[in-house]
């Protein structure tokens, strides 16, 4: 009994180490599939999968409730009706779905924006990852953790270059102004963190 | 400021680049196995940026997208691998050359309502227009998708930013800027390479359209060139510059 119990530990352990948003992604790209095909029912499954994810990236760049919700119900709309053009060989339907969701988020944000510079002080606030405000839920803290980790292992001008980029929604012409450096240093930076960032974390090439 | 394509990569992914610098690094990323290579795997690293921070989306989204998507057509699915290529390039010639195009629409449409009274002749122009777009597109397409293409920007005094993209192993340069002040009919954009030494040779008329944006253009053949100019002369266009060059671009 207790030999048993031994050997199942490791075992989900070791499945823990590849947990996070990979769990589920053999099976995200044949749901994707069959979304394509019009199944609702795993689009429905779908929903369960992605929309926390949708949703919490889409309210980090646009940080308006009201607006969020409306941007995310546009994303996941999108991933019905655009489902047939996923190319697995392009990379996950995780990666082509959350590539939907900043587009619009920053589009959102891009087309509304009054550059006003209470607006712009907030940006450095949005560029951190909150600690609550998450509900146990959806909550992965290992994952969560390691990417916090991650993002502790780059340069100060990295990190900000990647998360006023990703997580505020600005174009690194903005990037630029908020760091005062120049453009393309914000270029080589967000590119070297983004490599460094992927190195860390392990992410599938 | 000289910048090489690659290093777009980063904030091409994090959809920080402007219009015209996206274009430029998706006209490159068609071609270029390496950059494609690197956008996947960076695309798979904001995915985890983006779990880190999920939560939980308002309890009336779900219905609503569920209702929403029962009256959402879905589009067909892919053609061929051959097809998206054309495609592609298709879309970028459509941002390279929006004028154009219209102007080819016009065109095509005149052939169209011609074609009843003189058909070859008008059949014969509506082609050769086409085949002078195809080939300009395909030339501005094979400069900034050379594996050597690199971008130099810099800013236009009083106004806009003016960028070429530089390809040695072609000898060629293609020109592109934003944001340039509207000129009176008089007034025309000059194009100057300059070098090697104080030679300067003429490499274009430029007009920007309504918001001051220029498409992109093959600026003429490197030849030694160690600098890219840009002056306002007289509409006609003068054989050397008459006024200070508003940017230079260090090649």
């Amino acid at each position: 009994m207790s030999r048993d119990t031994g050997r199942a530990e490791p075992a989900r352990r070791s499945s823990w180490s590849q947990a996070g948003p990979q769990r589920s992604v053999p099976g995200m790209d044949m749901l994707l599939g069959r979304v394509a095909r019009g199944d609702e029912a795993a689009f429905e499954r779908l929903y369960e999968e992605v929309a926390a994810t949708i949703y919490g990236l889409v309210r980090r760049v646009v940080r308006d409730p009201a607006q969020s919700e409306e941007v995310t119900q546009e994303v996941l709309v999108e991933v019905w009706r655009m489902a047939s053009r996923f190319d697995p060989a392009r990379g996950s339907a995780m990666a082509w779905i959350m590539t939907l969701a900043h587009r619009r988020a920053v589009d959102r944000v891009r087309s509304a924006q009054v550059a006003s510079s209470s607006e712009q002080r907030s940006a450095h606030r949005s560029a951190e990852i909150p600690h609550d405000e998450v509900s146990a839920q959806v909550e992965d803290r290992m994952e969560r953790e390691r990417v916090r980790r991650c993002l502790g292992g780059l340069t100060e001008l990295q990190r900000e270059s990647v998360t006023l980029a990703y997580y505020g929604g600005h174009s690194h012409r903005q990037v630029a102004n908020l760091l005062s450096v120049p453009l393309g240093t914000v270029k080589t930076r967000m590119r070297d963190g983004l490599i460094r960032l992927r190195d860390c974390l392990g992410v599938e090439r | 400021m000289r910048e090489d394509l690659h290093t777009f990569a980063g904030a091409y992914v994090l959809d920080a680049l402007s219009d015209d610098d996206r274009w430029l690094f998706e006209g490159h990323l068609a071609q270029c196995q390496a950059c494609a290579q690197e956008v996947r795997g960076m695309r798979e690293t904001t995915v985890r940026l983006a779990t880190a921070v999920a939560e939980p989306p308002p309890p009336g989204l779900k219905a609503a997208v569920l209702t929403r998507i029962g009256e959402v057509r879905q589009v067909a699915p892919k053609r061929s691998a051959d097809m998206v290529r054309t495609r592609s390039r298709w879309m970028i010639w459509m941002r390279l050359r929006p004028r154009f195009v219209a102007g080819l629409a016009t065109g095509l449409a005149a052939a169209c309502l011609a074609l009843a009274v003189v058909e070859g002749l008008a059949m014969d122009r509506a082609q050769r227009r086409l085949d002078q777009a195809e080939a300009a597109n395909q030339a501005v397409a094979a400069v900034i998708s050379a594996p050597d293409a690199r971008t130099v920007t810099g800013t236009v005094t009083k106004s806009g930013t003016a960028s070429v993209v530089v390809s040695r192993s072609r000898g060629q340069i293609v020109f592109a800027s934003t944001g340039l002040l509207g000129l009176p009919p008089s007034q025309t954009y000059e194009l100057w390479l300059m070098g090697p030494g104080r030679s300067v040779r003429p490499a274009g008329l430029l007009r920007p359209d309504g918001t001051g944006h220029m498409a992109p253009a093959i600026a003429g053949e490197l030849r030694g060139a160690e600098r890219v100019g840009l002056t306002i002369e007289p509409a006609a266009g003068s054989a050397q510059p008459t006024t200070a060059p508003i940017v230079v671009l260090r090649l």
